[in-house]
């Protein structure tokens, strides 16, 4: 049973970076030490990190001391990134002001506090301020209605 | 003398009415974002990046430090008020300053604050100013293997200081630096780790990699301990500004040694302005006679420690300006954002563009007059933001960085990947992978690429080549000596104390 879980995922987590960055760069060339080539650094780097993480993989196993990971904030976490996602997929079809406002309500679903009221309330201020400062004022390119609206 | 003929382009260059502008709001951004709960610094920073790249650079850099150092007096002021430090370099005020809050002494305490604060602020400012000429002249004398050692000691001594695991935290570097290679090679001209997609090309956005890690990430570490309600409960009167003389008296001696000790600790990679501000509050209680009233509201416990983080803010800027080597993650932004505007930071800044480097400089002692000014009279405006809850203020954060990531090079791509550097900070923050370090080595990837290629050629391909010359041999064994120092258990153990006092 591995006690440090953190370091233990710590080590699989930059291991298997390291790998993949080798398994990529091999396909660089190497060069010499006189003239190195762009797959040198890479390569060195990537190796070196392999091994550190194995090293946390080995030394969280051998460890006396627990240390688990407790209370990941699953919710949280997915709200935040489906909010963020949805305002990249959305902006250019449904256009700023329906995105700012849908990206708002999604986000807000994260946090235990606020009624819905409260939400519609901080959507809609968002957006129109924000559309005032970005659009108006700053003449961000994005077009306020989008592609599906016109 | 020379020294005065900088400071007259500077101020030349600060006084102009655009400036003073974006001075001022940076500073009141600064300041908001120190009150304002669960918003960093280097998270705002990031935020505000793409809105400064229209500016011209000296605007942009001066508005950026106005933040950095505005965001220390806010956060002090909500250590004091309601025992919450807005900055991890507050912490320390929250100590003493809020029992002083609760003893009806709040507006004394955030006199002495903001007293002690512009003292320092205005020393450091001098003393960036006295060691700037003579630290870039020497690194004009740099060639690239000097340099690649001295990113070395930087990247090494940013880990030595930082706290956390040090095998994770140079894990950290590495994948930072590998992660800085993402691109076009410039000597080959291949493209490398893109997965044939155009958008990153040019390599990763350095907006949508701090603005993930430093901005999406944290807010979900912020719901994670989410409490239900507002913290608008006692919020404690701030009664009179003025200390009593007898106080007064007592903060002088305190406000010039954490002055010093934050101008010396400041300048060290990695360290800055909280590292100081924790030296500076032990520094107080071992000299003072009373050392039990430490920890009840002793004023010394403010003014040291609050003189002590200033300076270390102001003093950090010092490695960055004049040799390009970002200390802390705040460095590293605006290092990005010299690199955005098209200067490579580094010595020849300061010859290049004097009138860029010297107004940055002067301007900071400007801010520090604003502050005051901002702060004193104003703080009642303050007391009332403290009460803005964190569940109407995140959607608004997430809303902001997908609009800046997206107009960075009007690219959603970013967007996207800012998310995906959200989820990887907040797995960082579960795994106690401290996120600094990375952004560090995502900055000085390409260029340690580049000077050690460069060393490389010069010497044809001997590595001995950092060992025999002197300089770079200093730098390198300072860095082995950082290293040693970290693993030797003495240190080790008061290296921990002294960040546990933090948790």
């Amino acid at each position: 049973m591995i006690k440090n879980e953190k370091d233990f995922w710590s080590g699989v987590m930059f291991a298997a970076f390291g790998l993949a960055v080798l398994a990529i760069a091999r396909h660089y060339p190497f060069g010499t030490t006189t003239r190195m080539g762009p797959g040198f650094f890479p390569m060195v780097l990537a190796a070196v990190l392999a091994v550190f993480g194995v090293i946390l993989i080995v030394r969280a196993c051998l460890a006396k001391r627990r240390d688990r990971i407790t209370g990941v904030a699953l919710k949280p976490l997915l709200l935040v990134i489906a909010a963020t996602v949805l305002y990249g997929a959305l902006v250019e079809d449904a256009g700023f002001i329906a995105v700012t406002f849908a990206s708002v309500l999604v986000a807000a679903r994260a946090s235990r506090n606020g009624s819905v009221a409260a939400q519609l309330a901080l959507a809609a201020g968002t957006t129109l301020c924000c559309f005032l400062i970005f659009i108006q004022g700053l003449g961000l390119p994005l077009s306020s209605l989008g592609a599906w609206l016109k | 003398m020379e020294l005065l003929n900088n400071l007259a382009i500077g101020f030349s260059t600060a006084l102009s009415m655009t400036n003073l502008l974006y001075c001022f709001f940076g500073v009141l951004l600064g300041t908001l974002i120190g009150v304002l709960p669960g918003l960093g610094a280097v998270a705002t920073i990031a935020m505000l990046l793409p809105a400064t790249f229209s500016l011209p650079p000296v605007s942009s850099l001066i508005m950026l430090a106005g933040i950095y150092y505005g965001a220390q007096y806010g956060g002090s002021t909500t250590a004091i008020l309601v025992n919450l430090p807005g900055e991890s370099s507050s912490v320390v005020t929250a100590l003493d300053g809020y029992k002083m809050a609760c003893q009806g002494r709040a507006g004394a305490a955030l006199t002495t604050s903001a007293v002690g604060s512009f003292v320092a602020g205005s020393l450091a400012t001098l003393l960036i100013a006295m060691f700037a000429t003579p630290l870039s002249a020497f690194a004009l004398a740099f060639g690239p293997p000097e340099y690649f050692s001295l990113m070395v000691l930087g990247l090494v001594a940013s880990v030595v200081l930082a706290h956390g695991s040090l095998l994770k935290a140079i894990c950290m570097i590495i994948l930072g630096l590998l992660l800085g290679l993402v691109g076009t090679d410039v000597n080959s001209g291949l493209s490398r780790f893109t997965f044939e997609q155009p958008q990153i090309a040019e390599g990763i956005s350095f907006v949508a990699v701090a603005m993930g890690l430093f901005g999406i990430g944290e807010i979900v570490r912020n719901l994670e301990h989410e409490a239900g309600g507002a913290r608008t409960a006692g919020i404690p009167r701030v009664g009179s500004l003025m200390p009593t003389r007898d106080e007064i008296r007592r903060i002088i001696a305190p406000i010039f040694r954490g002055t010093a000790l934050g101008s010396i600790l400041g300048i060290l990679p990695g360290g800055g302005a909280m590292l100081a501000s924790f030296a500076s509050y032990s520094l107080e209680k071992k000299l003072s006679p009373h050392p039990e009233t430490f920890g009840n509201g002793a004023i010394e416990g403010v003014a040291g420690p609050e003189s002590a983080n200033n300076a270390g803010a102001q003093t950090s800027f010092i490695p960055m300006l004049t040799l390009g080597i970002p200390s802390n993650a705040v460095m590293a932004l605006m290092a990005g954002a010299m690199i955005m505007q098209g200067i490579q930071p580094g010595p020849s800044v300061m010859v290049e563009q004097p009138a860029l480097f010297w107004g940055m400089v002067t301007s900071m002692w400007i801010g520090n007059i604003m502050l005051v000014i901002l702060n004193l009279p104003l703080i009642g405006i303050w007391v009332r933001l403290l009460a803005v809850p964190y569940h109407l203020l995140f959607p608004v954060i997430i809303v902001i960085c997908g609009i800046g990531a997206f107009s960075v090079s009007n690219s959603v791509f970013d967007i996207h990947l800012m998310a995906a550097f959200g989820v990887l900070g907040y797995v960082f923050f579960k795994l106690e992978c401290e996120p600094a370090p990375l952004l560090l080595g995502f900055i000085l990837g390409p260029m340690m690429e580049e000077y050690l290629r460069r060393a490389m050629l010069l010497s044809r391909g001997d590595f001995t080549v950092f060992l025999t010359r002197p300089i770079s041999a200093t730098l390198l064994a300072l860095s082995a000596a950082a290293l040693a120092l970290v693993v030797l258990p003495a240190f080790r153990k008061t290296r921990e104390e002294a960040f546990h006092e933090e948790d």
